[in-house]
């Protein structure tokens, strides 16, 4: 449900009021762009996805009756374009066949009912995340670090620490499965 | 849930972006054995994401409005209101109002019921502006329209103004901005009457506790009519107002009573009663227009300067009750007479009390929500000596 601001804001934003529009832009802008710009890593792509979303509602605002909240509504539209945004990118220059990205996309398409309504976007927890980090096995932690905040390849990792790129692999598998499951609370 | 390690190399090189067609292939049969997959590989692909490290700056709002707002214009699917008014309306109401819009999602229908006692049920949302005593607010409406709410106003329209009407409802006071439209009248409706308008600019005074509705024109054209709606042809019977004219029509419709009332001195009398030249029958409104020179004192409560002419103590009091949310209390008759003329700023109720005593020979006290005026015979002497 919207909570009672939220509504407020898009019943002004039906009735043609560009400031009620701008406010709720304002509110957004920046926590969508940063969350954008983790999956597709370019500034300016971000801001591009963020801002076609906000055009998007202001042309048809109807899409913001939400059974969940604003912020969990915009949170999901935007992970959406992001996903999209990728395997498009991927299928441009990899061999991959459109069938087969679009099956992926659909897999990966969160609709809004995925989140309940008190759920925190997950981009909220970056310190439940880091909690996580802090406790995986060492090695384990040690090549998850190393993909995820130094921006390495499962290759170069392999290349750098004298393994095999399936060892990378499945290390990097097993952090990502245990931070989920220690996030999982806050879903 | 056991998941092979084929399929786990398989999702790291999906999350990298290095995979291929066969292993998009085997990424898609796993996902098709089990609806579950496809959640899980959305979470992994979310923490997978989530858990990258970016630093960024905050970003620029003002630079990404302004690219949302060329976008809009250039798709031009829905059009954005012309940005003057919305700067117009920024700078003008600096006082931060307090209001309380209420949507009520009862259906029209429920509201309004035929000649015969059917409801219509035709889908309408009413859309309510209630502004309480002691603010003041605006209002746009689709078609970029501006309305300036005083104290004390209830205000509303149907979710279809705009698509066939452009009707309002007014009970208080209200300034209207009325954009342009030749096909769609504006039309605001009040306990009694009707105006209707193209494009123009007029205000509105039609408090239930007033015994008078006043229509002040400043630009363009209004005719007012009688909002009977039992009423046939109500349209052929209306006053046409001209810039510069204030119309005051008195509530009671059965009679015409048009007491002659002793005026502020700026306003000439211009006619009792307007009809359209083609009708020979008279009209029933009972309204009487007046021409005044200067439509602030009419108008000038939106602005910061809030002007007054000759305005009479007993007519002041209900406009400083509404805008200040407080009683007044004249406790000597002989005050309501007396003229004021001057201009309010944007002040405490106590600073305009004091504005008002520098120019009328009054004494005041304020108790809490309580102002109680009464004469101050020392300075009645005073004024007289100036007056005369």
């Amino acid at each position: 449900m919207l909570s009672e601001t939220d509504k407020y804001l898009v019943d002004k934003i039906r009735d043609g009021d560009y400031p009620a529009f701008e406010t709720l832009f304002k509110c957004h802008y920046d926590s969508l762009t940063r969350i954008a710009i983790l999956y597709v890593q370019q500034e300016e792509v971000a801001e591009d996805i963020v801002q076609d979303l906000f055009v998007k509602i202001w042309e048809d605002p109807s899409c913001l009756n939400t059974n969940v909240s604003l912020k969990g509504y915009l949170g999901r539209s935007v992970y959406n374009s992001c996903i999209n945004y990728i395997l498009r990118k991927q299928h441009k220059h990899r061999t991959i066949d459109q069938t087969a990205v679009n099956q992926l996309n659909d897999a990966l398409r969160a609709t809004p009912e995925d989140s309940p309504d008190t759920a925190l976007l997950i981009y909220e927890l970056s310190s439940a995340i880091e909690d996580a980090v802090s406790q995986l096995p060492s090695e384990c932690g040690k090549i998850f670090r190393m993909s995820r905040e130094e921006g390495l390849s499962h290759k170069e990792i392999a290349k750098r620490l004298s393994i095999s790129g399936n060892t990378v692999k499945v290390q990097i598998y097993r952090a990502l499965s245990k931070i989920n499951d220690a996030i999982s609370e806050f879903r | 849930m056991e998941i092979s390690d084929k399929i786990k190399e398989a999702i790291i090189d999906f999350l990298e972006g290095t995979y291929t067609q066969s292993q998009a292939d085997e990424l898609i049969a796993w996902l098709n054995i089990d609806k579950r997959n496809s959640e899980y590989l959305r979470q992994i692909t979310e923490t997978w994401h989530a858990s990258r490290r970016y630093e960024k700056d905050v970003s620029d709002f003002r630079r990404g409005m302004e690219e949302v707002r060329a976008k809009i214009s250039e798709r031009d699917v829905r059009k954005i209101p012309s940005k003057k008014i919305r700067l117009s309306v920024r700078s003008v109401w600096t006082v931060a109002a307090t209001v309380l819009v209420l949507v009520t999602l009862a259906f029209a229908g429920l509201l309004i019921t035929n000649a015969k006692n059917k409801t219509v049920v035709t889908g309408k949302a009413l859309v309510e502006t209630i502004v309480p005593k002691g603010s003041r607010t605006i209002v746009t409406l689709p078609d970029s329209t501006t309305i300036w709410l005083n104290s004390d106003t209830k205000f509303s329209y149907y979710t279809d103004y705009n698509l066939d009407n452009r009707t309002v409802y007014l009970n208080g006071e209200a300034y209207f901005k009325v954009s342009r439209n030749e096909e769609l009248p504006f039309q605001v409706v009040t306990s009694e009457i009707e105006i209707t308008a193209l494009g123009t600019a007029f205000n509105v005074k039609a408090y239930e506790n007033e015994c008078t509705i006043e229509t002040t024109l400043e630009e363009g054209q209004v005719a007012i009519s009688l909002a009977d709606p039992g009423k046939k042809a109500k349209s052929d019977e209306q006053v046409l107002l001209k810039p510069k004219q204030v119309a005051e029509y008195k509530k009671q419709t059965d009679k015409i009573t048009l007491r002659m009332q002793d005026d502020q001195d700026t306003r000439k009398e211009v006619a009792n009663v307007r009809k359209p030249e083609v009708r020979n029958i008279p009209s029933v409104i009972p309204v009487k227009i007046s021409e005044v020179s200067d439509t602030r004192p009419y108008t000038s409560w939106k602005e910061k300067r809030w002007v007054f002419k000759n305005e009479k103590i007993s007519s002041l009091a209900p406009k400083l009750e509404r805008r200040f949310n407080v009683t007044i209390v004249i406790l000597d008759k002989d005050l309501e007479g007396i003229p004021f003329t001057g201009t309010l700023l944007d002040e405490s109720l106590e600073q305009v009390l004091a504005a008002i005593k520098l120019a009328a020979p009054i004494r005041y006290e304020i108790d809490s929500q309580e102002v109680r005026l009464s004469l101050d015979k020392n300075l009645v002497k005073q004024y007289n000596k100036y007056t005369q």
